[in-house]
């Protein structure tokens, strides 16, 4: 598919809309890392991306192929070896504090309540405290934990946690959300809702999100756009779109046409001879270890 | 778009009840106690009965009961309060300073490179030097008084203190710290929020043989030449050939360690609560 084949309507997000109004533009931006024993690793090779206002991208990718690295340039907490990396239009040459990040593990402070958790935002950026409390009253009673507010973290459940991580990216209004395998921690059940509750956050907020997950399903399940990479050199071999009507629900989990996307991807990866090895489970896994929804 | 014929997805293992704060058990006694305190009365019997009939001097080995009996006197009378009074100042002055200056140039160094360069040299070598050994020196170039003794009681309550702190500071997890980088946190913040409280659980567990540490050194110090505190006391008595009170001292200090010891571990529980002891 290409752009030209997608009809746009007024408020649909689409290729189109990434290329016209991208809110991050990755120009063929190549990392190199060099090791401790000096040896180069190229992380990414010449990647160049557009993302657009509130689009969906979900990247998949094997181990190593440079998916953390690549958020990681977007943040602005590693420079770009070449190559130039814009969010909104500007240059990013460092952290901005108007990224939301949300990691494998939720990296909550257990010091803080649930509550003084999300608001990380009013200590560390400029944001108000009375503004950051307001939101993140806000974004907890949409995660579901409005009535832990005053908990601490060592009192949740793994998924609990992950969803005040949530909550806390989304606190000072980021533009865009970043989001490294966030569920990549949690059971099967437990990631199986947090897809659904992401999708619902996302479809309330609108917020840009790039998402990197192991599972063909979870791409499937939530993108507007799955970006497949390649390891050694990272690099995006393919870019395919989810036309899925929304909202999406478990029950599309078993339709033909959520099949024929998975299965689409899954091709893809057995064409690609570094990832030929067999995937346990459920198929639908990349070769890295990953539990996958039943 | 529209969100609102999406029912809220709550998955039902995740909808808890809000954690009730477990409060602090009563302490109940089991059989482990009752055999600890079984035993302990089992040597203390044994000492009491078997000495006497084995001979062993009284002058150099005194009887439990004519220690609990020179400790009774000695605190009913007053006559040890002058010399605990003195220890405990040593001990508490001291350990406050080398705990202070232990945590201020921890994080100094901890937390900037430079100075952890240029300053770990000498803190190495000044670590392999054994402390009690300066004592005398102490003694000749701060007077008998109580400065001599504060001096060496926080240099060695400083060493573990310092060196904990150093390494509780470059403890973070990665991720924390990750964290902070993606808000464009700055050093400053980062530290506040995020180091120096990942470093507490080390500083408190520095304190904590520090503590130990600074009953030691009060008592070395004292040994060097004093008028006052238990130390000098233990040498008092001992020159007088009164081991009673000499245990009794002894006791004394082992009580006044543990007293302080838990103290510190109380304060550090309350205040790193979320690590689970
Ligand atoms: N700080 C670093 N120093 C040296 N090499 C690095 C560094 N960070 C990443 N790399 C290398 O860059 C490559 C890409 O790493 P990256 O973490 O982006 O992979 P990934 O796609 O996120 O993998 P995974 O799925 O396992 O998380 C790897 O080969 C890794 O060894
Ligand atoms: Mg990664």
């Amino acid at each position: 598919m290409t752009p030209e084949d997608i009809v746009t309507g007024e408020d649909a997000v689409t290729w189109e809309d990434a290329v016209t109004h991208p809110l991050i533009e990755i120009e063929r931006v190549s990392k190199t890392f060099t090791t401790r024993q000096g040896a180069l690793v190229t992380a990414l090779d010449d990647i160049s991306l557009r993302i657009g206002r509130s689009e969906f991208v979900v990247i998949v990718g094997p181990s190593g192929c440079g998916k953390s690295t690549l958020l990681r340039l977007i943040s602005g907490v590693l420079p770009a070896s070449s190559g130039a990396v814009r969010v909104d239009g500007t240059p990013v040459t460092g952290p901005r504090g108007d990224i939301g990040m949300v990691f494998q593990r939720p990296a909550l402070l257990p010091w803080r309540t649930v509550l003084s958790n999300a608001m990380l935002a009013a200590d560390v950026t400029p944001m108000s405290r009375t503004e950051a409390r307001r939101r993140a009253e806000r974004f907890l009673d949409l995660v579901g934990l409005a009535e832990f507010a005053g908990a601490y973290p060592g009192e949740l459940s793994g998924g609990m946690q992950q969803r005040v991580g949530i909550a806390r990216a989304l606190v000072h209004d980021p533009k865009v959300l970043l989001m490294d395998e966030p569920f990549g921690a949690l059971d099967a059940l437990t990631r199986d809702h947090m897809s659904l509750e992401l999708q619902r956050i996302w479809m309330e907020d609108e917020k840009t999100v790039l998402f990197i997950t192991h599972s063909i399903q979870e791409a499937v399940f939530l993108a507007d756009r799955v970006l497949v990479m390649q390891a050694r050199p990272g690099r995006i071999v393919e870019e395919i779109a989810v036309d899925l009507p929304r909202p999406r629900t478990l029950r599309m989990l078993n339709s033909d046409a959520f099949g024929e996307h998975v299965a689409a991807l899954r091709r893809h990866f057995e064409n690609e001879e570094a990832m030929s090895e067999p995937a346990g489970g459920h198929g639908a896994v990349l070769p890295v270890p990953a539990k996958e929804a039943p | 778009m529209s969100t609102r014929q999406l029912d809220r997805p709550g998955p039902a293992a995740t909808r808890a009840v809000p954690p009730v704060p477990q409060s602090r058990r009563r302490f109940r006694p089991d059989r482990w106690h009752v055999a600890g305190v079984a035993v302990f009365a089992a040597i203390i019997a044994a000492w009491q009965l078997l000495f006497p009939l084995l001979g062993v001097n009284e002058a150099l080995v005194p009887l439990p009961f004519d220690v609990a009996e020179a400790l009774w006197t000695g605190l009913a009378s007053g006559d040890y309060l002058p010399d605990i009074w003195e220890t405990l100042k040593e001990v508490l002055l001291g350990f406050l300073l080398g705990g202070v200056v232990g945590i201020g140039l921890g994080a100094v160094v901890g937390e900037f490179r430079v100075v952890d360069r240029i300053l770990s040299p000498y803190v190495v070598a000044l670590q392999a030097v054994p402390k009690v050994a300066v004592a005398p020196l102490f003694a000749v170039v701060l007077g008998y008084g109580l400065t001599s003794k504060l001096v060496l009681v926080a240099l060695i309550t400083f060493f573990p203190v310092f060196v904990n702190t150093v390494s509780g500071l470059k403890g973070s997890p990665e991720d924390q710290l990750e964290l902070m980088r993606v808000y464009g946190a700055g050093r400053w913040k980062t530290f506040r929020h995020v180091k120096a409280r990942n470093a507490l659980v080390f500083v408190f567990a520095g304190l904590n043989i520090g503590v130990t540490l600074s009953v030691i050194g009060a008592v070395v110090a004292e040994f060097v030449g004093a008028q006052h505190g238990l130390g000098a006391a233990i040498l008092r008595d001992g020159y007088r050939l009164d081991s009673a009170r000499v245990f009794a001292s002894i006791v004394l200090l082992s009580l006044l360690t543990g007293l302080l010891s838990s103290l510190v571990q109380f304060i550090g529980r309350k205040t790193v609560f979320w690590v689970s002891h």
